[in-house]
């Protein structure tokens, strides 16, 4: 499978945008459009992603599909974040229903997160109990802590290193870096995480014009690749340890990995993207990547022996529903910024609403060598 | 299409009353889940992904799917959460169809949930979906959606009540013998007639009820439809399309974007006398009349022939292009398993196990859904028991 990434577009992002989210699906659509040197009429199919609930209405799709070129177009909108839309223009393609697609998404709308999170929970057991996505990543954190001989300190220098990179990125919602120190000391927020240790939520929009490999080499001199996609999930009820092993990301990665013909990720992968809504969470999804053994992330991580988060991560910028375009987009950029040949690897899920019953998705990006 | 596909199971439960309803959520998806595998005569762990069709707000929680484990979640398999609105079956359907076609899986399940078991006030949160500043405040609901369509439909042509009234009260028929139908009363002209008014020109029987019941369906690659069904159903066609957010600049006299995605899908499957080469129909009908707009924007008969058509008997289910012989949306609207239900009726009819409502030996089906705000979306499919 070889389908290019032919344009790409970023609109915010920022604490809060003055923009509406069709406005901003349109702006985003438009401008991934121009780079392709496209317009609406060659477009064959149009996906949006987005959750009803952050955007405050119902069928939130309908307001931003004709935004994103979908008037009188075949479209379609997937809610498990922008992996899983590309996943669907990828099938649109390759099916071949499809030869150009488009797919886009905005974060325009303030929202509640933490009820938001909490009504994605069961209404029985776990939503009573107040349990929303911030509450579970310090479970998840305190399991790294008691179970794998990691440090509150080694949480503050993975955030670090996050902001670090989101200062030196035009692109990021936080540009302020902060050092160890810092972080320790913000308020603790969920035990054992801090303020710091927490992503924001970014408003924005994004969109990607994907193509199928003889448009892509005709439009695009220099088009990156999607060579391998997978998704995966993970059960509601399921025990603490098919959690923490990310059995789900460990799904979708074997069908992505296996597509694109990866056999040793830790070498084969030059730079990777994760969604990291709180900082250890790199720890486990380098492992579940295959990037490193286990018990070696914090050495890759802090080592800086891979390109992991160069863009700052999700603590540096965090849009609920454009997470996966802005990931892909930002793997998109270090591809094209190296001058050789190389291969990317974007992580994306839906944990921005919590753990338990969560999905994962992984996409292998690739440029050839110039 | 890349690869061929085809549809293997299908697994309903019995419907009823979203008020009435004692099964939860959780229930109703494994019995559709489970009959769909049962028929396909394999277990959940041949499942290579799932595809929940939904709409989140008349749910009464944020992405019901995860916390469900009837979808192959328990096995880590991707679940895709597919959300366009009443076009969200539709969708999801073609989302199974292209991931199979794709070579990405080769068994796909999708799932139309119960969207409204549940829901305390529907119309409620229907109208969030209808644009912010200009529509919404005018309190637009389901009903009203229907009635601007009927109401414009009927100047048009100057059709009369029982011109409306008639086409509804076949559906009535139909589901009276549908084991899977949720009213089945078999509600007469009179009695529609002598319904309440609810939204001008539609009663009470031209509009749907609220119900609760789920539907599973199986997709199969051409080698394992082949090794596992003695009668797959073949995907010729799926496609769908997206009209303008804002509702003003819409004709309100049928469905004229419907008829530009019909030449398009009917293209796709080689189909070039739809009156003739279609044999069985299930429309999306959660208001009555809706079905003769659609046999007009189907190409079953030219504008305005839509009430002769039905007159004609043609659409009955011994008629020569039977329309919804399960009685369709009007009679069972499960939320998003009604547009699920579209595609699995049409199956059933083709592999010959539609109990109770099955058309004389079909071959050719069309299945229909519409949604989104005021009838933003369409989604058309084509089924065939012809593999070429």
């Amino acid at each position: 499978m070889k389908i290019g990434i032919i344009g790409c577009a970023l609109v915010g992002f920022a604490d809060e945008v003055k923009l509406r989210s069709d406005e901003l699906v349109f702006k985003a659509a438009k401008a991934a459009l121009d780079q392709a040197g496209l317009t609406r009429e060659d477009l064959d199919v149009s996906v949006i992603t987005s959750l009803d609930a952050y955007d405050g209405i119902t069928i939130s799709n309908g307001l931003m599909a004709p935004g994103a070129g979908g008037y009188e177009k075949d479209a379609t909108r997937i809610q498990g974040g922008g992996v899983g839309a590309i996943m669907s223009a990828c099938a649109s393609i390759l099916s071949k229903s499809a030869k150009i697609a488009i797919v886009a998404g905005a974060d325009a709308t303030m929202f509640d997160d933490p009820i938001v999170s909490n009504a994605g929970y069961d209404a029985f057991f776990r939503r009573p109990l107040g349990m929303f996505n911030q509450a579970g990543y310090g479970l998840f954190a305190a399991s790294l802590l008691r179970d794998r001989g990691i440090t509150e300190k080694d949480f503050a220098a993975l955030a670090a290193r996050n902001y670090r990179a989101a200062a030196q990125n035009p692109n990021a919602h936080r540009k302020k870096s902060y050092s160890v120190d810092e972080i320790l000391e913000s308020p603790m927020a969920f035990w054992p995480l801090r303020q710091l240790e927490l992503a924001p939520v970014s408003k924005g929009g994004a969109a990607l014009v994907l193509a199928v490999e003889e448009k892509a080499k005709e439009l695009s001199r220099e088009p990156v690749w999607v060579t391998g996609i997978g998704g995966g999930s993970n059960p509601y009820y399921g025990a603490w340890s098919d959690l923490v092993d990310l059995k789900g990301l460990k799904h979708a990665c074997r069908k992505a990995y296996s597509m694109a013909g990866i056999k040793d990720p830790a070498a084969e992968i030059e730079a990777v993207e994760i969604h990291n809504p709180f900082a250890p969470f790199e720890i486990p999804v380098c492992e579940a990547l295959g990037l490193c053994q286990k018990g070696q992330a914090l050495d890759l991580l802090l080592g800086d022996k891979k390109l992991v988060n160069t863009s700052g991560g999700t603590l540096g910028t965090n849009p609920p529903a454009c997470g996966g375009y802005f990931r892909t987009i930002q793997a998109v950029e270090c591809l094209q910024k190296n001058g050789r040949a190389g291969r990317a690897v974007v992580q994306d899920s839906d944990i921005n609403l919590g753990f338990f019953g969560e999905t994962y998705h992984v996409l292998v990006l690739e440029k050839a060598g110039v | 299409m890349n690869k061929k596909v085809a549809v293997i199971g299908v697994g309903n439960t019995e419907y009823t009353s979203n008020r009435r309803e004692t099964r939860s959520k959780a229930e109703l998806a494994y019995a559709a889940v489970k009959g769909a595998l049962d028929m396909a005569g394999i277990g959940p762990a041949d499942l290579e992904a799932s595809v929940f069709t939904s709409v989140d707000g008349f749910e009464g929680n944020v992405r019901p799917a995860r916390v469900l484990e009837a979808f192959g979640q328990g096995l880590n398999i991707p679940l895709v959460d597919v959300n366009t609105g009443g076009t969200a079956g539709g969708s999801g359907v073609k989302e199974a169809i292209h991931m199979v076609s794709a070579g990405l899986y080769d068994l796909v399940m999708v799932y139309g949930s119960p969207t409204f078991q549940g829901v305390v006030d529907n119309q409620q949160v229907l109208n969030t979906a209808s644009p912010p500043i200009f529509e919404k405040p005018f309190g637009l609901g389901a009903a009203h959606m229907g009635s601007l369509y009927c109401a414009g439909y009927m100047r048009k042509y100057n059709f009369s009540m029982e011109d409306l009234a008639l086409v509804s009260a076949k559906s009535h028929k139909n589901a009276a013998q549908n084991p899977y139908a949720h009213l089945r009363k078999g509600y007469t002209l009179e009695e529609i007639l002598n319904s309440p008014m609810v939204a001008w020109p539609l009663h009470m029987y031209e509009i749907c009820p609220n119900s609760s019941g789920a539907v599973a369906m199986i997709f199969a690659s051409e080698e394992k439809a082949k090794s596992l069904c003695s009668t797959p159903v073949w995907v010729k066609a799926i496609s769908s399309i997206t009209d303008t957010f804002l509702t003003g600049y819409r004709p309100y006299n049928g469905f004229p974007q419907l008829k530009i995605l019909a030449q398009r899908v009917y293209q796709k499957a080689g189909i070039t006398k739809p009156r003739q080469e279609i044999d069985v129909a299930e429309l999306f009908n959660p208001f009555g009349p809706f079905e003769l707009m659609e046999y007009e924007a189907l190409g079953f008969c030219g504008q305005g022939e839509g009430v002769a058509l039905m007159r004609s008997g043609a659409t009955e289910i011994n008629g020569d292009i039977p329309c919804n012989p399960s009685g369709g949306t009007l009679c069972t609207n499960s939320g998003i398993a009604a547009s699920v239900t579209r595609h699995a009726e049409v199956v059933l009819q083709l592999m010959g196990k539609a109990e109770g409502r099955q058309v004389e030996s079909p071959k050719t089906g069309l299945a229909h859904s519409w949604g989104g705000n005021d009838g933003q979306f369409h989604t058309v499919c084509i089924f065939s028991l012809k593999e070429d």
